[in-house]
């Protein structure tokens, strides 16, 4: 559903109740919706004040297990830096209590991003997830493992089967937290961003499974193979990845990643590109291009040359690299980061959505206010399509982040996956 | 300006297409891979080139005539074709390369609405122009990498106005011999038009491979493809027929474009047509290649789809798209196959003597160079656990 109006406050009654009649007829309750409509007013005002009698574009989106509210408008954002979880708007003054609203209105969302778009225009957008109860029955390992067949259309019950293995038998860090509980993970799947392959026996017992989704525009992200038996199914580990391969093998994408629980063999058909370990369990991340290969400038820090350079010659790409060289231009003048918390396994990830001279600052912002709340692994991707990124590799490796993984293609270039991690005291 | 309204002025199963980003010039390969040459074994072309009379036409091309538009549908070259085919002048039209024949088909024949029914990996451009041309697509999986007669039937309905059977098949070199393919005719009917796409006949010297040009008259729902980019070594002048009965190919000729041929396109094909000593060399050319592959293959334990063809499969313990760069770094371009839905797959085009033994060397030095699974943790960049 779309609605276009002028930016006037007058206009906000109608932007915040398209955005709650769009909700309550995709069957969200009110408690889920209340925290959007007033993250929308709040944008909304704060748009009105920045760009007044500018055009915006309102889209609502359900995404089943989330309602996504997407604003597009003709010019850049204004100062976006409050949406930082870092910002706390100062009490003493009549700004900082007008930028109040707007600091609560982006904390109630559960997931927000900004980015210019290609087809002219930018875009904020604001998510929110619906609620779920815990999981029912604990898991049971069935006896029986082979002979299996995949499905991509399993029945519910075997979804449910496969959220409570996961939650039963891996690391919170070695999945992502919304493959559980399992109405969730129903919903993630019943829309068009996720998808399943399962393995079962003719009697309906699950052997493993494999999930993906396509949120990212170039590439699709794996996650698995989750089993019943690790230790005795590599010709599993393969079929369900060939599976994979045949799913994506003619379409749009350029590449798949997998975030897999146990190391790849080769055999699988994806390649290494590197790993995450963590006191509970690795995650070996393997990568699969779907195409062939036709090269890309790739910008760099001079610090992180030795890792990409490794990893890029190792995975044969063909790559122009370019040491990146600070020559004091604006960039994007400051500097905001995009975050999504899993509070179950102590990780967060930040996604650099603009990077300006405030990078280092910012960055340091936002590890003291994930230490100070607990989280022991922090991910921060760098993209090397975008030259002006390389700016945060300094502030990055300085902090205590270690390269560890890449993606080939996983944003406008390769994206580098960053970790920093702390032992829990 | 801003742009136009490209949601509401794009048809849906257009905007849901990916366009088909082809290779990159040879000349940027070799700079983005660091190699000097480039042993082109990803397109099935003939590394002979054309034959000699084709050749020297192409050598003594007066450029002058470029100034003068082309026959505008291939006249003189339907006329000798078709004494050499056997059949009328009428039953042959002409396209800039059979993509465009397939083109003119799927036009004359489908709106909205009808369905083609082929194979799942088999060439994909029938596929492809039909789903941006808002045709329905049925696919029937492969039998044992050979189209499966009854997979097709059974899709077929009564919106189905296209069966497209590719023989022998691209990539995996199957193919129906006469006797199952008049079957598959006969069951079918004559109330869908069947596509015998033969883009490899010339490579094909079995007894028992049918040629489609000779059921024409006993199959008028029948139209062959076949190209001079294959065995005649004129796949950068992109030209390519198709035949059928004088009532079919009316049909197709008002979607045709005119003029799409060019005049050096038609004139090196007249040239080309009966080269017989030029065919014998390079099937000759092909054989061999198969066959040293095959022994490569077999001493290296990857099994592999040899054909009659002038390309094979072969499957290898890793991924395709990462085969396809390590040989490009080696300085061999060969087609990867998850694109054609066999992952893991590549397929490797038949050239020269010495090209081939080189070529086989550089798998031996890939496989081996992959599958050491004691380095799996190291390349990881963890310890192993």
């Amino acid at each position: 559903m779309e609605l276009k109006l002028e930016l006037d406050p007058a206009r906000m009654p109608v932007a915040v109740a398209f955005v709650e009649s769009a909700a309550r007829t995709a069957g969200f309750e009110e408690r889920e919706y209340a925290l959007l409509t007033l993250s929308v007013e709040e944008l909304f005002l704060a748009l009105c004040n920045a760009m007044p009698g500018c055009e915006v574009g309102l889209k609502f989106r359900d995404l089943r297990y989330a309602a996504e509210v997407c604003f597009h408008f003709p010019q850049p954002p204004p100062d976006l830096r409050i949406f930082n979880i870092t910002t706390r708007p100062d009490h003493e003054t009549d700004e900082g209590l007008a930028r109040m609203g707007l600091f609560l209105a982006s904390r109630a969302c559960d997931q927000f991003s900004v980015q210019q778009i290609p087809q002219g225009g930018w875009e904020i957008l604001l998510r929110k997830e619906r609620r779920y109860p815990a999981a029912g029955q604990p898991f049971t390992p069935p006896t029986q493992l082979k002979p299996w067949s995949i499905s991509d259309t399993p029945s519910p019950d075997a979804v449910k089967q496969l959220s409570g293995l996961i939650a039963a038998q891996y690391a919170a860090t070695q999945f992502p937290e919304e493959f559980t509980p399992e109405g969730r993970l129903l919903d993630k799947l019943a829309s068009s961003d996720y998808g399943v392959l399962l393995a079962q026996t003719d009697q309906g017992e699950l052997s493993g499974g494999l999930i993906w989704r396509t949120a990212e525009r170039r590439i699709v992200e794996c996650f698995g193979p989750y089993l019943n038996n690790p230790a005795d199914s590599g010709l599993l580990v393969d079929q369900l990845c060939e599976r994979l391969c045949l799913q994506f093998g003619r379409s749009r994408f350029l590449g798949m990643v997998l975030y897999a629980p146990q190391a790849l063999p080769p055999s699988a058909g994806f390649e290494p590109s590197g790993a995450l370990e963590t006191p509970n369990g690795t995650v070996w991340t393997g990568y699969r291009m779907l195409d062939e290969e036709f090269g890309a400038v790739a910008w760099l820090p001079q610090e992180l040359l030795p890792f990409y350079t490794r990893w890029s010659s190792s995975m044969a790409l063909s790559r122009d690299i370019r040491e990146y060289h600070d020559s004091g231009e604006t960039g994007d003048g400051l500097t905001l980061f995009g975050s999504r918390l899993n509070r179950a396994a102590g990780m967060a990830q930040l996604t650099p959505l603009l990077v300006g001279r405030d990078a280092g600052q910012v960055l340091a912002e936002h590890l003291d206010l994930l230490d100070n709340e607990g989280y022991t692994t922090v991910c921060c991707t760098l993209d090397t399509g975008h030259p002006f990124q390389s700016l945060l590799g300094q502030h990055l490796l300085a902090s205590g982040f270690i390269p560890r993984i890449l993606v080939p293609w996983g944003g406008k270039g390769d994206l580098l996956q960053l970790y920093r991690q702390r032992v829990q005291q | 300006m801003n742009l136009p309204p490209l949601d509401l002025l794009v048809p849906q199963h257009v905007r849901q297409f990916e366009a088909y980003v082809p290779s990159p010039p040879d000349s940027e390969l070799r700079k983005m891979f660091g190699v000097e040459r480039l042993v082109r074994m990803n397109n099935n072309e003939n590394p002979f080139g054309p034959p000699p009379a084709a050749a020297a036409f192409l050598k003594s091309f007066d450029p002058a005539s470029v100034a003068r538009y082309p026959s505008g549908d291939c006249q003189p070259l339907r006329i000798r074709l078709s004494d050499y085919l056997g059949i009328k002048v009428s039953q042959l039209l002409f396209g800039n390369g059979a993509n465009e024949v397939i083109s003119f088909v799927i036009k004359a024949f489908c709106q909205q609405g009808d369905n083609i029914v082929t194979a799942d990996r088999t060439f994909a451009v029938y596929e492809w122009i039909a789903r941006f041309s808002g045709v329905g697509v049925k696919l029937a999986p492969l039998d044992d990498f050979g189209f499966d007669d009854e997979g097709l039937l059974g899709l077929v309905d009564s919106r189905t106005k296209l069966v497209f059977i590719c023989n022998p098949n691209n990539p995996t070199g199957s193919w129906w011999n006469r006797e199952r393919l008049t079957r598959f005719l006969d069951r079918l009917g004559p109330n869908h038009i069947v596509v015998l796409d033969e883009a490899y006949f010339e490579f094909m010297d079995q007894p028992d491979y049918p040629d489609g040009i000779s059921l024409l008259p006993q199959y008028p729902n029948l139209i062959i493809f076949r190209t001079f980019s294959k065995m005649f070594g004129l796949a950068g002048l992109r030209i390519g027929y198709l035949a059928g009965s004088e009532a079919v190919v009316d049909i197709v000729r008002k979607t045709a474009i005119v003029y799409s041929v060019n005049s050096i396109a038609q004139e090196a094909a007249l040239a080309a047509l009966d080269d017989l000593e030029f065919i014998r060399a390079t099937r000759a050319m092909v054989q061999e290649g198969q066959q040293m592959l095959a022994e490569q293959c077999a001493a290296l334990k990857l099994p592999i789809l040899s054909s009659d063809c002038n390309f094979a499969m072969i499957k290898l313990p890793f991924s395709d798209t990462l085969a396809y760069r390590l040989l490009m770094q080696q300085g061999f371009m060969i087609r990867t196959m998850t694109g054609f839905r066999f992952p893991g797959w590549i397929r490797v085009s038949m050239v020269k003597r010495d090209e081939m033994r080189l070529f086989c060397d550089a798998l031996a030095r890939l496989v081996h160079s992959r599958t050491d699974q004691s380095m799996l943790a190291k390349t990881y960049g963890v310890s192993a656990s």
